[in-house]
């Protein structure tokens, strides 16, 4: 069964309708009777020795129901993806500004907050870590006992050092990248409750609901078997809803309360306490000989992962996987450091370390091409990856490679044959066009040494419909979507005929997260393992009551027919009938797990990848030399999502992406001064909206990875990554100047334009 | 029977090697296997018996692959 009549169709996403009528409810709509509502108190400082909690006059107001300590925890008094070394609620002291130390539940929420009021912490405040760099000394001191540096991790490949004495030309550049906020529409949320048997269920948008559900039950000291976890649907994530969020505080409270509890963090609440981009400082040196090949590459990270580690250090290690982008690099020296500071906290965004150190190497290739008089995407292709390569890790590339086509496509798009036709029309004298362009590669799944699995469950319902199960959430991504269309095709029915049962703990099997651009492939295997196993059932099933043998059996337009005589039909719904009558469920399970890379890195789980996305953006700006501000005009994104199973879901990522990569480019910034959040609200914190979105073009190459679901790969997190070195090499092709630092906000530029101009 | 037990990140602590195989009598769980690794903590654990998430309760049978983990996650 491989036709293919919804993959690759442009059907409109399931959950579309509800969301744009406002029928769906979100965790943050949901609503019980008896229902109390939680609030967090965080910390007074962003480092502090905690001396003394007083909670006997919250608890003494009226409507407060139950007050919360660190003495109220009953298992594990910690919680991090990795180690658990974020305190669920702090005990001895804080290290940063979101740090909790009491929950409240109170009958409103006006009354929940007045308690918090209420609670008298006595704190001895202590020096402020807020510099990456000092905190890696041994003088600086110390966030977590056991020192500030939480990783490191060093690859080393070729001769680097011959490499650069070598070369025709060097470029070594300093950069410096934001701490970008995942300003996701519905802040983390959420309703917990306990049942009269004890079990606990959470209702809260997250990305993976098995491992919230293994946290939650961790911190309770209960078996994970009593707590069930809702994480679909999401009002956006990406990656900021990976890590614990609310789910444990909304568990202490219903188990205490016996009661529903919902808790809303404030948008305020959730950029003070949630998780944001690592920032990074890229120290990057990179070497081609005279005819434009790349020879080496020599790069230092330093990633300021804020008060707790979670995902910060697959985060950096990834960053040293990325650093060398799609390039055929054979002496490389990459060196990561994941640092503990007092600065907010940092984990999973999407990208996951990746737009960073692309934003360095994108333009450092643009300088080198410069310095040679080198067209910038024919150096590209020349340097470009191919398949069978040895890659700069040392594996080799034996999944599709993407990256020659996606550039061979921007060679011949509009926007490119015609930059300089476009750079030529701007609107005013003052105001300068440029044309960027940049490209990236972007692993998907969790790589070496980390085994990345999934399964997915198919039951025939008594409708003669299928319900499709894989707890991979929908957090806005569309894959529910793309579950239906592969579901659909592997069995031989419409969408319309799919059910999904998405992101839900007890409902569905364990499918991993919605993370790391793996969704999709993941699922979408698990599904099609699922429906090979359904489609043996129901042909034993309709080769006994159509008298054919089961050979003859074929699947299509949502009946089992007889291969040789098709008017020998039995449409589901009637298989449904029969198996009803007989008592029977028609249920199958698949399961898949990754393949990987030939070669791991040693000491560095999670490297490298087998498969990669590719992709290639070109951005049009015009700057305004006055004042330094840049528009961006005009972009054309050319992703390769191996074979895209919703063209129309692969427009809405890339579309997207280019935005979210725009603001990171130009304007965001969570500024952090000696461990306060300066910028807690979106009068401060700028994000584009639909106004400044450029005219977006989105062309998809399809390069099929044989391993993947119809040929699928994953595309969620790369359609953000290039866009933002395209922008800012775009403000270089307008104005000469180079930007090292981002974002390049209208200030930024115009000191730049005013030191170039001397 | 033979089992062939793989162990991934922190959990390779438990044995001198990453992949090694381990004989269990008939009617043998997989509680039986994570006793005799001595793992004790076992609330934040992800352990696939072919492929699938299993707990103390799952019968191990000839040939089972046991991926023992603990929960991870990556971009």
């Amino acid at each position: 069964m491989n036709e293919s009549r919804w993959v690759g169709a442009r059907v409109a996403r399931i959950d579309a309708r509800d969301k744009v009528t406002g029928k769906l409810k979100f965790m943050s709509d949901l609503s019980f009777p008896d229902m109390l509502w939680g609030a967090v108190l965080r910390s007074r400082y962003p480092h502090a020795l905690i001396k003394k909690i007083d909670i006997s006059k919250a608890k003494a107001m009226d409507d407060v129901v139950a007050v919360l300590t660190h003495g109220d925890v009953p298992g594990l008094n910690g919680f991090g993806i990795v180690i658990p070394d974020q305190p669920v609620l702090c005990f001895d002291k804080v290290r940063y500004m979101g740090d909790a130390v009491a929950l409240v539940a109170a009958t409103t929420k006006e009354a929940a907050h007045a308690a918090l009021r209420a609670i008298e912490v006595e704190y001895e405040p202590l020096p402020v870590v807020d510099d990456p760099e000092e905190a890696m000394l041994d003088s600086s001191p110390k966030v977590h006992a056991e020192g500030n540096i939480h990783s490191h991790i060093k690859v080393e490949r070729g001769d680097v050092d011959a490499a650069f004495r070598e070369a025709a030309v060097v470029v070594e550049n300093t950069y410096y990248t934001p701490r970008q906020m995942h300003a996701f529409m519905e802040t983390e949320s959420g309703v917990g409750a306990i049942d009269a048997d004890g079990n606990i269920t959470i209702w809260c948008g997250s990305q993976h609901p098995f491992r919230d559900q293994l946290q939650i039950a961790r911190a309770l000291g209960m078996n994970p078997k009593k707590i069930q976890v809702v994480s679909t649907p999401a009002g956006g994530a990406f990656g900021g809803k990976d890590e614990i969020t609310v789910q444990i505080y909304l568990a202490l409270l219903a188990l205490r309360t016996g009661r529903p509890v919902k808790m809303v963090l404030s948008r305020e609440e959730s950029a003070v306490a949630g998780m944001k981009r690592h920032p990074m400082k890229i120290r990057m040196k990179t070497a081609a000989s005279a005819d434009g090949t790349l020879l080496a590459n020599e790069v230092r990270i330093v990633a300021d992962t804020g008060a707790y580690a979670s995902l910060g250090g697959p985060v950096v290690n990834l960053a040293v996987e990325h650093s060398c982008g799609v390039y055929r690099l054979p002496n490389v020296r990459l060196e990561g450091f994941c640092v503990y500071t007092n600065n907010g906290l940092a984990g999973a965004f999407r990208g996951f370390g990746a737009n960073q150190v692309i934003f360095a190497l994108e333009t450092q290739v643009d300088m080198i091409a410069e310095k040679l008089g080198m067209d910038r995407l024919e150096f590209r292709r020349k340097n470009a990856l191919r398949h069978g390569d040895v890659a700069p890790l040392g594996h080799t590339m034996t999944a599709s490679v993407g990256a020659l086509a996606t550039l061979d496509a921007a060679s011949r798009c509009d926007l490119w044959v015609r930059r300089e036709e476009f750079k030529a029309s701007s609107s005013a004298p003052y105001k300068k066009r440029g044309v960027g362009l940049a490209t990236e590669l972007h692993g998907c799944g969790l790589g070496v040494g980390l085994p990345d699995y999934g399964a997915a469950t198919i039951e025939l319902l008594p409708d003669g419909r299928f319900a499709v199960g894989v707890s991979c959430p929908e957090i806005g991504q569309g894959n529910t979507t793309a579950f239906v269309q592969m579901a659909a095709d592997s069995l031989g029915c419409s969408p319309a005929d799919i059910v999904v049962i998405s992101g839900d703990s007890k409902r569905t099997l364990d499918s991993g997260t919605s993370t790391a651009s793996r969704s999709v492939y993941t699922g979408g295997n698990a599904i099609r393992s699922a429906a090979e196993w359904m489609r043996k059932t129901l042909a034993v099933l309709a080769a006994d009551v159509l008298g054919a043998p089961r050979e003859e059996i074929v699947f299509r337009e949502g009946a089992v027919l007889v291969k040789s005589d098709p008017a020998k039909r039995l449409p589901y719904r009637e298989i449904a009938r029969i198996a009803t009558s007989r008592g029977e469920t028609l249920k199958a399970e698949g399961d898949f797990i990754w393949p990987v890379a030939d070669k791991g890195v040693e000491g560095c789980f999670g490297l490298p990848h087998l498969i990669y996305s590719y992709i290639t953006q070109i951005a049009l700006v015009e700057v305004d030399t006055l004042t330094g501000m840049t528009e961006v005009l005009k972009v054309t994104s050319i992703p390769d999502p191996g074979k895209a199973i919703n063209p129309q879901g692969i427009e809405g990522q890339s579309e997207g992406g280019v935005v979210m990569g725009t603001g990171y480019a130009l304007t965001e910034d969570t500024i952090i001064e000696k461990g306060i959040t300066m910028t807690p609200n979106f009068s401060t914190y700028i994000i584009p909206t639909s106004m400044d979105a450029p005219e977006i073009e989105t062309i998809i190459v399809e390069e099929e990875e044989p391993s993947g679901p119809f040929g699928a790969k994953g595309i969620g997190e790369a359609v953000c990554v290039p866009i933002t070195p395209a922008i800012t090499n775009a403000i270089h092709d307008a104005t000469g100047v180079w930007l090292t630092r981002i974002p390049a906000t209208s200030e930024r530029v115009y000191m730049a334009l005013k030191e170039r101009a001397g | 029977m033979k089992v062939n037990v793989v162990l991934f990140g922190t959990m390779r602590k438990y044995a001198s090697e990453d992949k090694f195989q381990m004989e269990f009598d008939e009617g043998a769980k997989l509680g039986d296997l994570l006793d005799r690794l001595k793992i004790e903590d076992r609330i934040y654990l992800i352990v696939l018996v072919n492929g699938r998430r299993a707990d103390e309760d799952t019968p191990l049978s000839e040939g089972a692959n046991v991926h023992i983990l603990t929960p991870v996650g990556g971009g």
